[in-house]
Parts: structure tokens; C-alpha cells; sequence
């Protein structure tokens, strides 16, 4: 086993024991994939430090409900929580924004090119299930095996779903002539 | 180009991530808002431990939450020592008269707690348990029970300390306040001791739960000086007693006498019940026989006794006992229920181990003719001190997962405690799997643990009595997981017109998957494919509704049990 970076389960173990500390190095672990996540499907930064916030706060309050399986099946069990927690932000949000405003909002940011912004436009145009797929394999980084565990399918079907995701996304950009 | 997009997304989401900054003011913000309210888990640890940290956490770091959280704990709660500390950390904080103030506000406090705990027991407790008939059964209704006369007992203890305290302190004002609380409480505990009647003659064959209920009121009775000894109808406290019919709900046939405080018959007169005795319309000749008593039997134990036997009319219970013979019933020890009953049992408790009682059983029928036995004896068991024997431990492995199995020579409970460093030391870190079911042959599953890894282990079984038995450390190793992927051979493929047939074979048990397409190179993930989930050696897989006359390319893939897959190269077949 491998002493210097202790297993996730045994951290999970502790951290339901009542450990903060290894409530932090799990938090230190996961946070910048959700975070990642979760900053995707709000686009905007505040929003989303207090949604990841919540769903570790959450995380800690239900731990002792998750019985440990894989440490896909614990990201599956944080994603739940996220879930939840954006499903609260969309309510309380107004439903539509403007294209401008998403425009206006990664424009802000001089990191993203206009270019860019166009993508995420048209991630945003495509079914939120294939929203889903791509923003856990780009934005999480997560392997088909965590996005299968996640997204409680088997590790093909999750493939398949990304492959016709971005199929999908390369059809619509082609047919607004944008050249990628 | 597929590629290009995935570069491009890749590349997009790597812009703007947490900054270090960021992550510490957010780690900041979540641990401020953690609360120590791992419950289920401070459950599994020993009671002493868990209020130790919780202690700790509220003198440490003097977490609000925690206080808010206790303070609504009520009497067996896992947190109500923390609600009683709390209230003793309070007074410890406040001066003069404000101090009894607050002692009566936290008596009225004990006295509400213990109405919840009454109001859940109570709920819904008549007809669901009465059906039980085994021990197994008894459910959480029994669990409610058993709290509710925990709770009573808890806040008569509290109520009591708190009196003493003022008296001493001479507040007499304050003295009466809580007096007039406990009175309170003893109306609460009589109403409960007359539904523990109800609930008992609702139980069918189940001695053992007859013999706890029994106990819990005995016990009840004890301690709140409730009507005892005699049978006038009035509580000690001058209470005045009413006797009810009493009609279980769907039961109307199980109708039977109760008898219950004044403050109580509302209630039920609510649900149905008639005041005065059952059958009190009926009056024929008056019955001058008293009850015929037979069957007298006696079961022991350390510290307690059942007294069972049977009547041919409906009468009450009663045994007198002593240490001493010939029996004076009049000066003798007894226990008397009051429900009328053809099959009495009664318990005694607070018994001395190994010692020689002997005992007389009587029963009144309702017109008052009392029938009593002659002298019988009884001699309590001498305690187990010895631990029990731990033998024929084993263990089979997996990857994940280990079961530990060992006998032990009397019933006992089961716990493994295990950790991947030796020598393993048992502590409140130390994880464990533990089952309280007191049985001979053990079985414990740990899971969640690492492939290839060494454990050491610790067995260890507590017999009833609390003698205890612990085993030396032993290790086991978990296996290490399969990564090898199935090898793929004799792949061969009959076609027809519009159906295919493709078989393989592999070396080793795993799923059957075949992809087709009319082009090559085939790309896996676009081509369509037949997949079958059950794992054999000999594939085959049937295509349909193929094309004739239409040269198929095709790959046949294998997963194992692990997840390891394998795929062909590709192949091709025409149809017909």
C-alpha cells in the first residue's frame, strides 16, 4: 500500500469517525474538479466557490449515510450533492439568460477568447445529459470508468454517450461555420 | 476533426482554476461550518469516548452547534449527557437566585422531554406489537418502550437531585416549583405503568418480552411509589384511579379492564373505551369462587425471576417472595398486576445472585374471591465471570472484502477491530465491524479494504454478563485483482442472409460483445454491436437484421469479472 498518499476509503472511513483533517485532504483532493464542474455549469466564479462550498459542507453533514464501495462510486455520491445544490441555484436564478449576457460574462474574463465563449455557447445549446458528459470528462477530468460511477451507467454506455456528445457539438459548430 | 474539439475542451477548461488563495479561503469557510454531528458513527463508538469528544468539542473550541444540537437531546439520547452538562456549565456561569430560575427552567425542560419520549412510545404501540410472538419481532415499538420508561427514570432521578439541591439550599419556593414538576412526571409515569398493561396483555407467547414489560413497570412503580402494594385503587400521591374498559382498536374481542389516572381516561374514552369495568352491564348471580390456581412454575436468572402459572377465570396477579420461610405474606415482598388474566406471569427483579427465595401466588377475580398457592422455592443463578472461549478462528479473502468467522463456547457478541499496522492497539481510531447478535458461531464481513495490502486483526466477543474474550493479532493479506485481459481465440462466423452467427472462444470466464459495420477501418465506438453480459468461455453472438449480399467487418471483444477486456482484430463476413 501506499503509505505517503492514504487510500480514499480509509480517509472517508475517518473523516465519518469525526477527523477534519481528513475531511481537508479529501477536500484538497476532489475540490478542483468540482469546482471545475460546478464553475462550468454557473459561469460565474462567485457562484460557483459558494456552491462547491456547500456541497463539501453537505458532503460532511451526510458522510455517514455513504457506505463506501469504489471511489468512483464516492464521486458519484459528491456529484448527487452538486447536483442538488445547482438544481437549488437554478431555481432561485432567472431561467434564460440572454446570449449576450453568457457572452458578456466570459468576455470578462480575458483568459477566454471570444472564440471560445462561441464553444461554450454551443456546449450550453446541447441537452443537459450531454452537457453533463462532456463537462465531467473536460472540466472534472474524469476517466469513463468515474463518469460511468457517476452518471450510474455502465462504463460503454457512458463511450457512447460522450462520442455522440461531441458529435453533436462538431455538427452544430460546423453548421454555423465555425472552424475549429 | 473529433480531436480537434477535444483539444479545444480540454484546453478551454483548464482556464481560470481555484487559485491557492482561493482554495484556503473556501477551506476556511467550509471547516468553520462543520459540525461535529457524526452521531451514527460516535454510536458505534464506546458511549465513554464519544462524550469525552464531545466534551472535548464543546470546551475546545465551544462549538454553539453542538450545544444547540444537544439541547433539544432527549432521555437516551446519545447527546442528552451533553444536554446535562451543558445545564451544569450554565449554572456553573450563573450567580444567585437567576441560578434556581434556571434549575426550575430545566426541570420544566426534563418533565417535556420526557412527555416526547412517552408521546412517540405511545404512538402507535398497541396492535402492532401486540401481535408479536417472538423475541426477534418485538421491533421498535419495544425500543420506544424501553426508552420511555429510560426517560421517566432519567428525569425522576434529575427532578430529584435538582429538589435536594434547593432544600439544602433552603429556596423552599423553588422546592415546591419542582415539586409540583415531579408531581407532573409521576402522572405521566402512572399513565404510562396503565398503557404497559395494555401493551402486556396485548403480547402473545412471548414470555421473555412479558417478563421485560413486567419489569419496566415494576420498576416504574418503585421509583415513582405508585399503588404497589394494594389494591385500593389510589396511588400513593393520593391520585384517584379509574377503571376502564378498555377496547383495543380492530380488537373489540381482546376488550379487558384497565385501571388508569383520572387525568388519563379522556384519552381514552377518545379512542373508543367504556368508563367502568368490562361487563360491568352484566348482573347475574354475584361469583363467590375464587379462581383455581394450577401450573405454578418458575424461571431464574441471576438477578431475576419469572413466576408463571394459570387461573380457569380471569383474575390479577400477585406473588409474594422472600428469603425466608414460612412466609408472613403480610411482611413479605410482593409484585401484583392488576389486568385481569387467565395466563399470569410475574417478574421479580433486584433479586441476590445464588440465593434461595420462596414464594407464594394469589389471584383476585373481579368480584374480589383471592385464590393463593402454598410455598413454593426458587434459587437465583450464580453470575458468569467467566469469559467466553474464542476457538476456530479463519478467514477467507478477496480483494476487497475479508469475512472472519470463530466459534466461541457460549453466546457472545462479535466485533473484529483490524488496521494495516502492527501491532494493532485498540483504540477509538481503530476501525472495526461489530455485530451485538450473542451468538456461538461468528461471522463478520469487513469490506472497503485495499487490494494486495496486509491486515491484522483482533477478535473479540462479550457474553451477556460482560466477561470478555479477545483473541491474539492475526494478519491476512488481500488478494491482488486480476488485470489480465481475457486471451481471444477461435473466432469464426457463419453468415445468412440477413443474420450472422459469431463465436470465440476465450481462456477465460467474461462477457460476449461483437461490433459490426460495412466500413473499414472500424471505429468501435460509432459501429452498432450485440453485447451479452453473461460470463462463459464459448461466445457466440447472433447479428440480425444485416443486409444481404453485404460484406460485414466485424471485432469481438471479452471482459472478465475484473473489468479486464480484450478485442480481436478485425475480421469480416459476407451475407448471402
Amino acid at each position: 500500500m501506499n503509505q505517503d498518499r492514504e487510500e480514499l476509503n480509509i480517509l472517508i472511513k475517518k473523516a465519518q469517525n469525526g477527523s477534519k483533517d481528513a475531511f481537508k485532504e479529501i477536500f484538497d483532493r476532489l475540490n478542483d474538479r468540482f469546482f471545475a464542474y460546478t464553475f462550468s455549469r454557473t459561469s460565474n466564479r462567485d457562484d460557483a466557490l459558494d456552491i462547491t462550498q456547500e456541497t463539501f459542507i453537505d458532503l460532511w453533514n451526510s458522510l455517514k449515510k455513504f457506505k463506501y464501495k469504489s471511489d468512483q462510486s464516492f464521486h458519484g455520491f459528491i456529484f448527487t450533492i452538486t447536483k442538488r445544490k445547482l438544481y437549488h441555484y437554478y431555481k432561485n436564478k432567472p431561467k434564460v439568460a440572454s446570449l449576450d449576457e453568457i457572452n458578456e460574462k466570459y468576455l470578462i474574463q480575458p483568459a477566454i477568447k471570444q472564440d471560445d465563449g462561441y464553444m461554450l455557447n454551443q456546449i450550453n445549446q446541447l441537452t443537459s445529459n450531454d452537457q453533463d458528459i462532456i463537462r465531467l470528462r473536460y472540466w472534472s477530468q474524469m476517466t469513463f470508468n468515474e463518469i460511468a460511477a457517476v452518471l450510474n451507467t455502465t462504463e460503454t454506455a457512458a463511450k457512447v454517450r460522450h462520442h455522440r456528445a461531441l458529435q453533436k457539438l462538431k455538427i452544430n459548430l460546423n453548421k454555423n461555420n465555425h472552424v475549429i | 476533426m473529433l480531436s480537434n474539439i477535444e483539444k479545444k475542451l480540454k484546453q478551454i477548461a483548464k482556464v481560470n482554476p481555484l487559485t491557492k488563495a482561493e482554495k484556503n479561503l473556501l477551506w476556511a469557510k467550509i471547516e468553520n461550518n462543520l459540525k461535529q454531528n457524526q452521531f451514527s458513527t460516535f454510536f458505534n463508538l464506546k458511549p465513554k469516548f464519544a462524550f469525552a469528544s464531545i466534551m472535548a468539542t464543546i470546551l475546545i473550541i465551544g462549538s454553539a452547534a453542538t450545544v444547540a444540537a444537544s439541547n433539544n437531546a432527549k432521555p437516551g439520547d446519545i447527546l442528552y449527557p451533553v444536554d446535562l452538562a451543558v445545564e451544569k456549565v450554565q449554572l456553573a456561569f450563573t450567580r444567585g437566585k437567576r441560578k434556581d430560575v434556571l434549575r426550575i427552567q430545566f426541570a420544566q425542560e426534563r418533565l417535556d422531554e420526557a412527555r416526547i419520549v412517552l408521546a412517540f412510545a405511545e404512538s402507535d404501540n398497541d396492535f402492532d406489537i401486540a401481535n408479536t410472538t417472538s423475541t426477534e419481532q418485538r421491533g421498535p415499538n419495544f425500543q420506544r418502550i424501553k426508552k420511555a420508561n429510560n426517560a421517566l427514570n432519567v428525569a425522576l432521578e434529575n427532578l430529584e437531585k435538582t429538589k435536594n439541591i434547593l432544600e439544602e439550599k433552603g429556596n423552599a419556593v423553588a422546592a415546591v416549583a419542582i415539586n409540583g414538576i415531579i408531581g407532573e412526571l409521576t402522572e405521566l409515569a402512572e399513565e404510562h405503568v396503565a398503557d404497559l398493561d395494555d401493551f402486556e396483555a396485548g403480547i402473545k407467547n412471548n414470555g421473555k418480552t412479558k417478563t421485560e414489560i413486567n419489569n419496566f413497570r415494576n420498576n416504574l412503580k418503585i421509583k415513582f411509589n405508585l399503588n404497589f402494594n394494594n389494591n385500593n385503587q389510589k396511588g400513593a400521591q393520593g391520585l384517584e384511579k379509574v377503571a376502564i374498559c378498555h377496547i383495543p382498536s380492530g380488537d373489540p374481542d381482546n376488550a379487558h379492564t384497565i385501571v388508569i389516572a383520572r387525568a388519563a381516561v379522556q384519552s381514552h374514552l377518545d379512542h373508543g373505551d367504556i368508563l367502568g369495568p368490562c361487563g360491568g352491564q352484566a348482573t347475574s348471580t354475584p361469583d363467590t369462587t375464587a379462581p383455581n390456581i394450577s401450573n405454578i412454575s418458575s424461571s431464574v436468572a441471576t438477578n431475576t425471576a419469572d413466576i408463571i402459572w394459570n387461573t380457569d377465570e380471569l383474575s390479577n396477579s400477585k406473588a409474594w417472595y422472600s428469603t425466608t420461610t414460612p412466609m408472613v405474606l403480610d411482611s413479605s415482598l410482593s409484585v401484583e398486576l392488576t389486568n385481569l388474566v387467565a395466563s399470569h406471569a410475574v417478574s421479580l427483579s433486584n433479586l441476590d445472585a445464588s440465593t434461595t427465595y420462596y414464594f407464594v401466588v394469589g389471584s383476585t377475580d373481579s368480584s374480589g374471591n383471592q385464590a393463593t398457592s402454598t410455598e413454593s422455592s426458587f434459587t437465583t443463578l450464580t453470575p458468569d465471570t467467566t469469559a467466553p472461549v474464542i476457538s476456530n478462528i479463519n478467514f477467507s479473502v478477496a480483494i476487497n472484502t475479508a469475512e472472519i468467522n470463530w466459534d466461541t463456547d457460549e453466546d457472545s457478541d462479535s466485533v473484529v477491530w483490524y488496521s494495516t499496522t502492527t501491532p494493532l492497539t485498540i483504540s477509538g481510531n481503530t476501525l472495526f465491524v461489530d455485530s451485538s447478535s450473542l451468538v456461538t458461531a461468528h461471522n463478520i464481513s469487513l469490506s472497503g479494504l485495499s487490494a494486495n495490502t496486509t491486515y491484522y486483526f483482533i477478535v473479540s466477543s462479550l457474553d451477556s454478563f460482560g466477561n470478555k474474550a479477545t483473541s491474539i493479532e492475526y494478519s491476512f493479506t488481500t488478494s491482488t485483482p486480476d488485470t489480465t485481459a481475457p486471451n481471444i481465440s477461435n473466432i469464426s462466423s457463419s453468415a445468412a442472409t440477413n443474420t450472422a452467427d459469431i463465436i470465440w472462444n476465450t481462456d477465460e470466464l467474461s462477457n460476449s460483445k461483437a461490433w459490426y459495420s460495412t466500413t473499414t477501418p472500424m471505429v468501435l465506438d460509432s459501429s452498432l454491436s450485440v453485447e451479452l453480459t453473461n460470463l462463459v468461455a464459448s461466445h457466440s453472438v447472433s447479428l440480425s437484421s444485416l443486409n444481404a449480399s453485404t460484406t460485414y467487418y466485424f471485432v469481438v471483444g471479452s471482459t472478465d469479472s475484473s473489468g479486464n477486456q480484450a478485442t480481436s482484430t478485425e475480421s469480416s463476413f459476407t451475407t448471402l
